[in-house]
């Protein structure tokens, strides 16, 4: 367990491991209240830092720092106090801001320097000289650190008169100017102010020098270091943020006995090893052979990403490689050396876990020798990162029995990655993390059509003549995901089949076609990779509705975190979501005026009631007198026969069943179905099936990844969700769906879906604490 | 082969090895003093807590050693609980703090672990009063100081 001796140096215990009994020395109370017995108010000071350790930044602010002195000396250590400072706020308001939590409160300090030539300051309070601001907040830290004893403020144990004159901030993250960066950060850093640091992100710089030997030599608790330009593109733009070494102008003057010589352009310095472990540098220009002292000095880097990194044009490289005919004729810059940069790295960082490599120009794409220099001479690593320009079909299988986390990015070409991608989840058992955003995937590739022999899209043929194959065949042996363990998926599903349909069955609708896509989708996830925590789709064709089959991810017992990015409008039907509150009915019912439209507008005689709502919500919402009608009427109806809200939900479960099973009787099956009888043994056997044995995942079935977009199997499913909530109302279950949710969103393009996220909040109010802590 | 562990109140519980090396300090200590009969003292563990700590090594005796991933989320949860420990934790304030105490003697980390997210997760539904009279505890900060700690959340909350 880890302990945070600094915290506890008011604190002498020794905790029962040691072989003692527990006991320590508190801070004596205030009051003349007999001493407590043993609970958490006494427990042992590194077990309450656990526990605390768990509670989030709202509990820490708001429960624990205000329990005691003890706890708040504990709580104050996790309470990430934060501060955002930009020169186009009032002065006053940040002077208030930085005063309120202190100096020593101050965990992350985020400085938002704007270019003044593009944000003038108009309005009141805010002061019109950027480097006026810049001198107010120089001010007001000065004036902070010079607070000496008598102060009536606590420091972090807790204690009264005693003011710690040093920041301790552990994460600053600058961005805009990069002007100020150098005129009122680096005085800070060579004053010894910015010690404490962790953490720094240098954001959206714009274009000019930055001097890394100030941060590197002087800030040696450094342990993540970002720098990241404004230009996305940096050979897009003759001025840039340029790395820079002044110390080196020195050495290569003066002769100083840290240079070592022998370099290619004639000097090496050595640096003290660094503690960094995450190294992150975007579309920057730098000299390598300051790259390669930095990851000289970085034993211990774990994380590295170099995206658009160009070398200066001033460096002697150009001419030298220009002859070489390796230049980009359209780029005055020249481009690292790439078998030399990854030889230096496996050297020099043998702790190396996550790399990105990229250049976003098809001037300098990893080459497969590239690739396969990053899978052999990198062994620990574990996260793998790239363009997907740079993926060849040959790339991923390097990687096969290695990674647990997999990132693509796309550059907005529509680079076909999709056969590799598929292999490679089909082989890559150990895979836990997929982030590939805006990569496409195909739904199509999840089906197992066991007639299929192709390389391509399974061929649904609908000829009625075409006889079901026999269930022996269905052998899915490669050709479903290896990755069962997968926490994280982070793609863009589409289709090809759509198309395929409407030109085929042309009796058949265009929005039963796309449901059974998503019915695929939803479905393939919560078979195959049962211990999801975290999904983000995204799709033209993603619905939400009771026919699209989002009922399937139920089954998902941890998922976290649910996002959709759909591009239409989505599609709400009654009932579409009432699965989601099962078992969680202690919530109590909304305000009428939160009731969703949906849900008055469906509301009638024949229908079921999900919530309580009010006659003049009706009255609004629809034609006054036809709401107000409907609505006395289900009044009434509740009331008379005494409806409970699980009843009302029981009801409405059951109803939703019976039409699934309705409409399901009337779609033809695909020909590569198994045969209906064979279907209906296999739902048989699975019903002997124990679902609430939450630990083991469910067994993979041929028959179900064969039939899995079939409606039959919504309806199967929310006939076991029907029977679940009957066991909870009946008092044999206390079980709940998604028990470990965090948040569910649903967005059209960038914006979230108000009416979707609406109705879902009213399932689960929970969620919405998640959106304020957020 | 079984291994016999003594309580803090002499009484002997007999258990599988394998369960018993669920704790890592019983693991080390068979490591060090090798093969034998003679009984594991525990002077820190009573006899009723220890039945609970045999009960969780028992139901968990298969599960895999957890590593971390270094790749995986690095905030912690406390609403991820399995279904079994929870109701394991279903006990008095007083055997739920000993439990702990005793996971972090014998070093059983997801014991320490679930003992911790279960304290975390009755501390989140609590206003700092109830949370002083739920664990007794005094509150010791004066009205000056209480005002000042008022003020200074005001800034923190929501930035």
């Amino acid at each position: 367990m880890s302990l945070f001796s600094p915290l506890l140096e008011k604190l002498t215990f020794s905790t029962m491991r040691s072989g003692s009994t527990a006991s320590f020395e508190v801070i004596e109370p205030h009051t003349s209240q007999p001493p407590p017995t043993f609970t958490a108010g006494h427990a042992v000071p590194e077990i309450m830092q656990e526990i605390f350790s768990y509670l989030s930044q709202q509990d820490l602010i708001r429960k624990a720092s205000q329990v005691n002195r003890l706890w708040r000396s504990i709580s104050m250590f996790y309470i990430r106090g934060k501060v955002s400072w930009q020169d186009t706020m009032t002065t006053k308001e940040q002077e208030l801001a930085l005063l309120g939590i202190g100096l020593e409160g101050t965990k992350i300090l985020q400085l938002w320097a704007q270019d003044s030539r593009v944000y003038p300051a108009y309005d009141e309070g805010v002061e019109k000289l950027v480097g006026a601001a810049w001198d107010a907040l120089a001010e007001t830290i000065r004036s902070m650190t010079a607070v000496q004893e008598g102060g009536a403020r606590l420091d972090r144990h807790g204690q009264g008169n005693t003011v710690r004159n040093r920041p301790q901030w552990q994460t600053l993250i600058f961005c805009g100017d990069i002007k100020w960066l150098s005129l009122q950060l680096e005085p800070w850093i060579l004053q010894g102010s910015l010690g404490s640091l962790s953490t720094l992100r240098l954001l959206h710089l714009t274009p000019g020098p930055i001097d890394l030997s100030c941060i590197l030599c002087e800030l040696s608790n450094l342990t993540e270091l970002v720098i990241e330009s404004m230009e996305g593109r940096p050979f897009a733009s003759k001025r840039n943020v340029t790395i820079t070494w002044e110390t080196r102008t020195m050495q290569e003057e003066g002769g100083e006995d840290t240079q070592e010589g022998g370099g290619e352009d004639g000097w090496t310095l050595v640096l003290p090893k660094l503690k960094i472990r995450t190294l992150s540098l975007r579309s920057i220009l730098v000299n390598q052979s300051i790259l390669e002292t930095l990851f000289r000095s970085m034993p211990q880097l774990r994380s590295l990403e170099l995206v658009s990194v160009l070398q200066p044009k001033d460096t002697f490289h150009v001419e030298k490689h220009r002859s070489d005919g390796r230049m980009d004729p359209f780029d005055p810059h020249h481009y690292l050396d790439r078998v030399r940069l990854l030889e230096f790295l496996a050297e020099h960082c043998p702790c190396l876990a996550h790399f990105h490599l990229s250049m976003n120009t098809r001037w300098w794409k990893l080459s497969q020798n590239d690739m396969v220099r990053m899978a052999s001479r990198f062994p620990n690593l574990k996260s793998f990162s790239c363009m997907t320009m740079d993926i060849k079909p040959e790339t991923l299988p390097l990687f096969v029995d290695r990674l647990t986390t997999l990132e693509l990015t796309s550059n907005g070409h529509l680079i076909n990655v999709r056969s590799t991608l598929h292999w490679y989840l089909c082989h890559a058992p150990l895979l836990l993390h997929l982030k590939a955003p805006g990569v496409l995937t195909f739904a199509d590739d999840l089906i197992l059509d066991p007639t299929w022999k192709h390389n391509g899209p399974p061929r649904a043929s609908m000829s009625s003549s075409r006889p079901h194959p026999p269930v022996e065949t269905l052998n899915f042996e490669g050709r479903v995901w290896a990755c069962r363990d997968l926490k994280t998926i982070n793609v863009c599903m589409e289709t090809q089949r759509l198309l395929h349909y409407t030109a085929r069955r042309r009796s058949e609708s265009g929005d039963e076609v796309g449901s059974s896509n998503n019915r695929r989708l939803f479905a393939y996830l919560s078979l195959v990779c049962p211990k999801l925590e975290e999904i983000t789709l995204e799709g033209s064709q993603l619905e939400i509705s009771v026919q699209s089959g989002l009922v399937f991810l139920s089954r998902l017992n941890r998922l976290r975190r649910l996002r959709l990015f759909v591009s239409l409008t989505p599609w709400l039907e009654k009932g579409s979501l009432d699965w989601m509150r099962i078992g969680w009915g202690m919530w109590p019912p909304p305000p009428p005026w939160r009731t969703p439209v949906s849900w008055t507008q469906t509301a009638g005689p024949f229908q079921y009631l999900t919530e309580p709502y009010s006659p003049r919500v009706n009255a609004k919402r629809q034609t006054p007198w036809i709401g107000l009608l409907l609505g006395r009427y289900e009044e009434r109806r509740l009331a008379k026969e005494k409806i409970t809200y699980q009843e009302s939900l029981l009801r409405g479960l059951e109803s939703t069943t019976a039409d699934l099973r309705n409409k399901a009787k009337t779609l033809a099956l695909p020909s590569y179905y198994p045969d209906r009888s064979t279907i209906d043994e296999f739902m048989r056997s699975k019903e002997q099936h124990d679902p609430s044995n939450d630990s083991d995942p469910p067994p993979l079935h041929p028959i179900e990844l064969v039939t899995m977009e079939a409606l039959d199997h919504v309806a199967e499913r929310f006939q076991e969700l029907t029977s679940m909530q009957r066991q909870i109302v009946e008092g044999k279950s206390e079980k709940r769906i998604w028990p470990h949710v965090e948040s569910f969103e649903v967005h059209m393009t960038k914006k979230l879906a108000p009416h979707a996220m609406r109705c879902i909040l009213q399932m689960r109010p929970d969620l919405q604490a998640w959106e304020e802590a957020e | 082969m079984p291994v016999t562990l003594t309580s803090l109140d002499n009484q002997e519980f007999k258990v599988d090895k394998e369960v018993a090396e669920r704790s890592i300090l019983i693991k080390n200590m068979i490591e060090d003093v090798g093969e034998s009969d003679a009984p594991i003292p525990l002077p820190n563990v009573s006899a009723a807590v220890l039945t609970k700590v045999i009960e969780y090594c028992e139901h968990h005796r298969n599960d895999p050693v957890q590593v971390q991933d270094e790749t995986d989320d690095p905030r912690k949860r406390s609403n991820d609980i399995e279904e079994w420990d929870m109701k394991f934790m279903q006990v008095d304030q007083e055997m739920l703090f000993e439990i702990i105490l005793a996971a972090n003697y014998l070093d059983i980390k997801p014991l320490l672990d679930v003992g911790c997210k279960t304290v975390a997760n009755i501390i989140k539904g609590k206003t700092p009063e109830e949370i002083r009279k739920a664990f007794n505890i005094v509150n010791d900060f004066t009205p000056e100081e209480e005002a000042q700690i008022k003020k200074e959340n005001e800034w923190a909350e929501d930035r």
